[in-house]
């Protein structure tokens, strides 16, 4: 047996080593290149098909999505959808940054209604236009939530499924105990009642937040909300002044209010208290449905749904919106036909949308899915009412939405110089409104 | 073939080092360095969203200096960068000069650990920790107050508030690591020299400001300019404690570089903003290393 002695000199073990860092430098320099492009066909596994990568945020939309990939394969085989999964802000940040940057971004990635206007800000938008890929789809969608948040100077960037008409929710078993009439027809009833429950039990009644518009923007969206038709600053008309000062009042003149605890319904702390009666009304879009039944399983049955009750005088609206998501296929997508295909898959056929009604409670924005008898279940969390037969009651007094590039800023500036001073510091509604506007107006000529 | 292998036995030796580096250094230029100039050259430029760009010089800089919210995002950090300089490294200090006098050694190791695992924990564990604790209704640290007869403080809701209990969320964070500076600073002290300032009838305390202190000057130094950095640069606590509120009264300077460049998309702005922070950390830092004499020669 002979053996084969390698010995390797110190010059040897330098130049081996040398050459091994230097490939490593030069495969370092390539890797960002060489990375398989997000929008692209590498990631997968050898396939002669078209791969697309889809970003959302939120687990239960991502679900959704991953259950319909299935059910989109028989209509497609040639196309897999890859759902890839990120916190909130992350990916919106993400795809901001690919956008760009020109490569990097999602084919389709799933837009919170909040963070769209951020997105056409400048010369171009950096989702597809879907105007003429949707064409006469677009008359079965519910235009308000499905189409108006995601769509900037008369062209559509995004479909979301969710038709959000907020409602008000109330311990029906508290109102009963105490004889009030329900369902609540003012706003001047629920203050009335309000009062009569302090004076009996000593608790509050509802739970307004202090820097959370989310209250003032549901009842006084009817006035326009933060924006109007032409995109001017709006949230100081006439209602949203007196929005506010009803809201002021509950907290600091009557006392029925409390401000939030925790702050605001995305805290733990909001729903111990919630779950401890230390408050017997909510305001919510149908999303808010799913919050209160992963929080407070305990009060099953004990909740019962109505529409927004309108001032006295006949001012407000019945319902509003609040929050969404949309789904946009990303300008560096290879395949938007593909993609879209995809989309109208989830959004645009009865199976899609029902599978995420399903799945996620969420009203579907596709009228012909509505006379589906899956929608029209009784949910024991609400003490047996039919959520759907109020949203589809409800859907067509939805004031129009107006979204802005400027969002960030007009909100920002309600919140910090009207809602919280008036709300934490008992400012005068006027003066406050006044200075929010001109700072709002400020921010967006800066 | 033959000139490239001559070429390279005589060059090797040279070569090699700068090889070996190379793999940091090219992951360090593209990540680190090419990001930061980008970032300066961007700042001279109205990049908005996606859009092309437009060369507007110094403007931006210039708009800095009558954006309300950008002031006021100055005076925050400020007022947390000076609590950290002088609240919380002499309460360092404090806690070292407790170990090293062994007043704490039988607990030692409790706690030496106490004190550095908040250093070790995720930003994010600790800020919804201090989310609970904070709280108005629900929080331990009002309950405790309530014990001794002090209405419930709105910590994260009040203007005049919030602030202080980032202060007390940054002292807990960093206290521990500031103290095992101080420590190691102190266990280098030679024992004669206090031992003869003891026998020449210096009490504790003229001990501590005539030998103590002054050894530890550079550690002092370092642990001052460390607090003035971390402090500029604090993010993570305040966005997911206050997300800068109430009423900006928390708006950090990187929490409005934030909101600037990605939820209004202005990245010229916001790179203007992240290049006058760093000139303010440069300045601060700068007049500390001047106060502490870290450019005096040893000899004078």
């Amino acid at each position: 047996m002979t053996t084969v002695q390698t010995s390797m000199s110190r010059r040897d073990f330098l130049r081996f080593s040398a050459a091994l860092a230097g490939i490593t430098a030069l495969t370092a320099c390539a890797a960002p290149g060489a990375a398989p492009a997000a929008g692209g066909e590498s990631a997968a596994p050898a396939t002669t098909g078209i791969e697309l990568v889809f970003w959302g945020f939120a687990d239960n939309r991502n679900k959704w999505y991953e259950a319909l990939t299935e059910t989109f394969k028989e209509e497609m085989p040639d196309v897999t959808i890859a759902i890839e999964s990120f916190p909130y802000a992350e990916m919106h940040d993400k795809i901001q940054t690919a956008l760009v940057a020109g490569s990097g971004a999602p084919d389709i990635g799933d837009i919170e209604i909040g963070r769209f206007g951020s997105f056409v800000r400048g010369d171009r938008v950096g989702f597809v236009d879907i105007t003429d890929l949707l064409g006469a789809d677009k008359e079965l969608l519910f235009e308000r939530s499905a189409l108006a948040p995601w769509s900037w100077q008369g062209k559509n960037y995004g479909i979301g499924n969710e038709l959000n008409a907020c409602m008000l929710y109330y311990r029906h078993d508290v109102m009963a105990e105490q004889g009030f009439e329900t369902p609540f027809a003012t706003w001047e009833d629920v203050t009335n009642a309000g009062k009569s429950y302090l004076e009996q039990t000593g608790k509050a009644f509802i739970a307004p937040a202090d820097n959370d518009w989310a209250y003032w923007w549901i009842i006084s969206s009817a006035g326009g909300g933060f924006f109007n038709e032409s995109g001017e600053v709006a949230f100081d008309s006439e209602l949203g002044k007196r929005v506010l000062q009803m809201l002021h009042d509950w907290v600091h003149v009557d006392k029925i209010g409390i401000i939030a605890p925790g702050g605001n319904m995305y805290n733990q702390t909001y729903y111990g208290a919630l779950a401890a009666g230390e408050f017997v009304i909510q305001l919510g879009a149908p999303w808010y449905q799913g919050f209160l039944k992963d929080n407070v399983q305990q009060l099953e049955g004990l909740w019962q749904m109505q529409p927004l009750p309108l001032f006295a005088d006949g001012a407000g609206a019945r319902t509003a919106t609040h929050g969404g998501t949309g789904s946009c296929i990303t300008e560096q997508c290879e395949h938007p036909d593909a993609a879209w295909a995809f989309l109208k898959h989830c959004n645009l056929t009865n199976e899609g949308v029902l599978r995420g009604f399903e799945m996620m409670n969420l009203f579907p924005t596709l009228s012909s899915a509505w006379d589906d008898p899956r929608m029209q279940f009784e949910d024991k969390y609400f003490n047996g009412q039919k959520p759907g037969e109020f949203i589809a009651d409800l859907g067509d007094e939805m004031p129009p939405l107006y979204n802005s590039p400027y969002w960030p800023e007009v909100t920002t500036a309600f919140n910090n110089l009207a809602l919280n001073p008036v709300m934490l510091d008992e400012k005068d509604v006027e003066t406050a409104m006044a200075e929010a506007k001109d700072e709002a107006v400020r921010a967006m000529e800066g | 073939m033959a000139a490239l292998s001559a070429w390279w036995r005589k060059h090797d030796r040279a070569i090699a080092p700068y090889l070996f580096v190379a793999p940091f250094l090219v992951l360090f230029f593209v990540f680190s360095i090419y990001p930061v100039l980008y970032s300066l050259y961007l700042s001279f430029f109205k990049a908005t969203g996606l859009s092309s760009w437009q060369f507007i010089g110094l403007e931006n800089y210039a708009d800095l200096l009558s954006d309300r919210r950008f002031i006021k995002s100055v005076t925050n950090t400020s007022y947390y960068a000076a609590a950290s300089v002088f609240l919380l490294s002499p309460l360092a200090l404090l806690v070292a000069v407790g170990f090293n006098a062994g007043i704490t050694r039988q607990l030692r190791g409790l706690y030496r650990v106490a004190y550095f695992v908040p250093v070790i924990t995720s930003a994010v564990v600790i800020a919804m920790m201090f989310r609970m604790i904070f709280d108005e209704q629900y929080g331990l640290l009002n309950a405790m107050l309530g014990n001794v007869g002090i209405e419930p403080i709105p910590w994260l809701r009040s203007k005049s508030w919030a602030m202080p209990a980032i202060v007390v969320l940054g002292i807990w964070t960093y206290l521990g690591v500031n103290a095992l500076y101080f420590l190691a600073g102190l266990q280098n002290i030679p024992h004669e020299l206090t031992e003869a300032a003891a026998i020449d009838g210096a009490n504790g305390w003229q001990t501590f400001f005539y030998i103590t202190m002054p050894i530890l000057r550079p550690v002092i130094m370092f642990v001052v300019v460390q607090a003035i950095i971390g402090s500029y640069n604090l993010f993570a606590q305040p966005l997911l404690l206050t997300n800068g509120g109430p009423q900006d009264a928390t708006l950090f300077m990187t929490i409005y570089l934030y909101q600037v460049g990605f939820q209004q998309f202005k990245l010229g702005y916001a790179s203007a903003i992240g290049y006058t922070l760093v000139l303010i950390v440069f300045t601060l830092s700068l007049i500390n290393l001047l106060f502490f004499g870290a450019f005096r020669s040893s000899e004078e």
